[in-house]
């Protein structure tokens, strides 16, 4: 028997009473570095916060590591071992560093290890600003800053959105590079939300194409291997 | 030389006075606004319940000490239940909050004066006084500037060195992604209501001995609370310890050269100065100073 | 001939338009009103219907108006003799604070006006808005002047934490008001030593010592047994009931015209707990007993210094002249002037 991580299951989500996604059914296995990809504004950033609990769906259920979660908010749902990389970062300007850091540790608190100490070793030049406001270091280091601080709880699931958004194409590399170490290091399970096609096919083992709210297709590791396949999907 | 002295001394006594009724009676509004975006026009009744929880149960039998303590426990209670039935649905709503908190102080006002009558036994101002030259000054008014700095100092290790401060403060700044990180941002606004709570009912018992007890006595706070916290602009501890020690001098200069109705004015044309000159306060000014900087 | 009086209590919890009482009930006398807002809001309307209108409390003097009557004590009667009292106690420099609104600042012109008839000096004078609850500078500016006697005109539960204050800072001068333990019975509500060496001129206190005062507020404690206290007010009212009495037997009917006129042909004379009480057709004021009273550092009250005083200042001429006998019956025009001691 596998480990499911996640699981969605006929998810319908809408603001207000416009509809975003509709009837969405997914999985993640345990140790998987899954990808959704499609263009701007089909909801993938929809899908990330119904994952993990900042939106509610109207219909289906959210199954985490077994256990039915549609009805815990976010806080609840973190502390069960969703680490969580909004995007945009979304650093808190007005804490040093290392106090947003440690601010992940609330992830996963029914471990008795976080990996505050490990963030460091991935991120020396987070190491570097550590007493620095997080709202005056570079785009890049904000970025490696959400990673870090999701990853300092020790998470089970690392919910991404957007890694390589607005940053340099240099760090987008160093970044891809980082999460896939971090995955097979940490034995973590990555769901990631991209439309670089670069970083998709790097990191994904397989992928989601979502389009219009609903998924469209799903690529495995060979379908991914074509490029311009893949780039298609992304066409406008 | 000799004449000199003492009048210097007035002033600082002044500055303090003035300083400490400042900041003693804006730091519970401060909090509660710079935190969760509540302005809570019962703020004064907050107050006024310190100050009858303390004369209560002064009057009962306990010693001051306690009975104060006893004043800020009330007042912390009558603030959360408040923040759990009212308040919590209020969150981001500045107007809504504004009418219902104003709701709450009406009903205060009247609600204490139904039971406890017009007004409650006075306390007698302990310690009695200090003398310097011709004049004299009450020590209890010193402690009270005294407790106003430590109180200051407290709220700064609590938002800068404890988990909860900085649990607090991510919460004001992004209160989606601390939720995402775990933090029980409803309960976080619990919690920050009820400090903003027993730091009103600590001004309540604090002052409690210096005042007439009747159920309007929060309004003669409220306009001190306000002025402050306008000109401090939206952080809590930077804005108002700002804002204490700008009025403050202004406020003893004033009422010392010129009688306690100069002192009020040049409080209120200050205030209305910074807000044209200086729109999100001395915050503001210290955010572009930094930025300038940086 | 002898008339019982009914008196009807009308709630009015409108406050500052009396008009739907008057004109829908029909009353043969109006009394009423606490503060001088609401009775200077009642006289038009009063004046505009040819109401006789009995307001009972103590105020700072200058109505003098056809169809009221102010039966409690004014500034020329609480001040004059107790200013010229305490100066030859404690000496000429007068220092004042007094409420930012026309009360205190009239108030305070009335111990100007004073304190050059009888050659004390005011120092200084501060006005203190009524939201000021903290006096530390005042208190500063008030030991710097160092005053022989300091007046405290202060109004409202703000400012009555000055007392207090004064006390913690050691600040240790007599005191002279108007408007303390009287009304409010400040000695009462304040813990001892807040009111100490303060003095008031006063028509009526409940612990005046005499056989008919006792009676007075034996009777009244009987009836009322909650009552915290039994104020000037209180005293006025009952006494100002026996005058209307009076003048509605000596006409043998309550025709408001009747009874006006009569009130302005000759003075009546009653019998109050303070003393005998007479009015004064000139004014349509009356003439009251006043005594200093004094509370001590326990706030016990002691009396001195008793004496009858006319309410002598309003049929001054030229200013302010008023003189009703002159006006007997109905003015169409009733002037709405408060006079304000002039030239101080």
């Amino acid at each position: 028997m596998t480990d499911t991580v996640l699981a969605l299951d006929g998810i319908d989500v809408s603001y207000g009473s416009t509809p975003i996604l509709r009837n969405i059914d997914l999985s993640i296995e345990a140790g998987e570095t899954v990808g959704i990809m499609g263009r701007n504004g089909v909801g993938k950033t929809t899908l990330m916060k119904t994952v993990i609990g900042l939106l509610s769906p109207t219909e289906g259920t959210v199954t985490y590591q077994g256990e039915d979660v549609t009805d815990l908010p976010a806080n609840r749902r973190a502390r069960l071992g969703m680490g969580y990389i909004p995007q945009g970062r979304d650093v808190f300007p007005d804490l040093t560093v290392h106090q947003n850091v440690r601010m992940g540790r609330s992830i996963s608190d029914h471990k008795s290890e976080n990996l505050v100490d490990r963030v460091y070793e991935y991120f020396p030049r987070l190491d570097e600003r550590r007493g620095q406001k997080a709202g005056t270091v570079s785009g890049g280091e904000q970025q490696m800053l959400a990673i870090g601080r999701a990853l300092a709880g020790n998470p089970d699931l690392l919910l991404f959105d957007e890694p390589s958004e607005g940053i340099q194409p240099s760090i987008v590399q160093q970044i891809t590079a980082d999460i896939g170490r971090m995955s097979e290091e940490l034995g973590v399970t990555v769901l990631f939300v991209e439309q670089n096609l670069r970083v998709i096919r790097e990191l994904a083992e397989r992928c989601y194409v979502i389009d219009n709210g609903r998924i469209e297709t799903e690529l495995g590791a060979t379908d991914l291997e074509d490029e311009e396949a893949v780039a298609n999907y992304l066409a406008v | 030389m000799t004449a000199l002295l003492p009048q210097v001394l007035n002033l600082l006594l002044q500055f303090l006075d003035s300083f400490g009724f400042l900041i003693l009676s804006a730091v519970g509004l401060a909090i509660i606004f710079g935190m969760m975006g509540v302005i809570n026009l019962a703020h004064g009744e907050f107050i006024t319940v310190g100050a009858y929880g303390t004369a209560l149960s002064y009057h009962a039998g306990l010693p001051l000490v306690a009975a104060m303590v006893v004043g800020v426990a009330t007042t912390t209670v009558f603030g959360l239940i408040l923040e759990f039935t009212v308040v919590r649905r209020l969150y981001g709503r500045l107007l809504d909050s504004m009418v219902a908190t104003w709701g709450i102080s009406l009903i205060m006002i009247q609600g204490l004066r139904v039971v406890f009558g017009s007004s409650l036994d006075s306390i007698g101002t302990p310690l009695g006084n200090i003398q310097y030259g011709t004049f004299s000054y009450s020590t209890y008014r010193l402690l009270l500037a005294g407790a106003s700095l430590a109180l200051l100092g407290a709220l700064y290790w609590m938002f800068t060195a404890t988990e909860f401060g900085t649990r607090a403060r991510a919460t004001i700044q992004d209160e989606e992604m601390s939720r995402a990180l775990g933090v029980d941002t409803n309960r976080m606004y619990l919690l920050t209501f009820g400090i903003g709570s027993a730091l009103a009912g600590l001004t309540g018992a604090l002052y409690a001995p210096t005042m007439t007890i009747v159920p309007g006595m929060g309004s003669t706070f409220l306009v001190e609370a306000f002025v402050t916290v306008v000109v401090g602009g939206a952080s809590v501890l930077v804005g108002t310890t700002g804002a204490g020690v700008l009025l403050g001098a202004i406020n003893a200069l004033f009422s010392n050269l010129f009688g306690t109705f100069a002192g009020r004015m040049a409080l209120l044309v200050t205030t209305i100065l910074i807000i044209r000159i200086l729109p999100q306060g001395i915050t503001g000014l210290l955010n572009q100073i930094r930025e300038e900087e940086a | 001939m002898s008339f019982e009086v009914v008196v009807e209590v009308v709630l009015d919890d409108a406050g500052l338009d009396d008009r739907p009482l008057i004109v829908g009930v029909d009353v043969d006398v109006l009394f009423g009103g606490f503060a001088s807002s609401s009775r200077e809001a009642i006289r038009p309307i009063v004046d505009e219907n040819q109401q006789l209108y009995f307001y009972t409390n103590q105020y700072e003097g200058g109505v003098c108006d056809t169809y009221t009557w102010c039966t409690g004590a004014v500034p020329e009667q609480q001040i004059s003799t107790t200013l010229e009292f305490l100066t030859n106690e404690f000496g000429n420099d007068i220092y004042t604070i007094a409420a930012d609104y026309n009360f205190g600042q009239i108030t305070a012109a009335w111990y100007r006006k004073i304190a050059d008839e009888v050659g004390a000096n005011i120092m200084e004078e501060e006005f203190i808005p009524l939201d000021v609850s903290q006096f530390g500078s005042t208190i500063n500016r008030i030991q710097e002047a160092d005053p022989d006697l300091l007046v405290t005109l202060l109004v409202g539960s703000n400012h009555a934490s000055f007392y207090d204050q004064k006390n913690a800072a050691g600040l240790d001068v007599p005191m002279s008001t108007t408007v303390n333990m009287a009304q409010g019975y400040e000695h009462l509500r304040f813990d001892p030593p807040a009111l100490t060496d303060m003095y008031v001129g006063v028509n009526y206190m409940q612990e005046i010592p005499t056989d008919q005062n006792q009676t007075f507020v034996d009777g009244y404690y009987e009836r009322w047994p909650d009552a915290d206290y039994v104020g000037q007010m209180a005293q006025n009212s009952y006494f100002t009931t026996y005058l209307y009495k009076q003048a509605v037997e000596r006409v043998g009917t309550t025709d408001q015209d009747e009874i006006l006129a009569t009130l302005d042909e000759e003075p009546i004379t009653v019998e109050a707990p303070e003393g005998t009480v007479t009015t004064d057709p000139e004014t349509h004021h009356v003439t009251h007993q006043i005594r200093l009273a004094r509370a001590d550092e326990n706030h016990e009250i002691s009396f001195q210094n008793q004496q009858a005083v006319e309410p002598y200042w309003l049929r001054e001429t030229p200013y302010p002249g008023c003189d009703l006998t002159e006006t007997t019956g109905a003015s169409e025009d009733e002037e709405m002037t408060q006079y304000e001691p002039e030239g101080v």
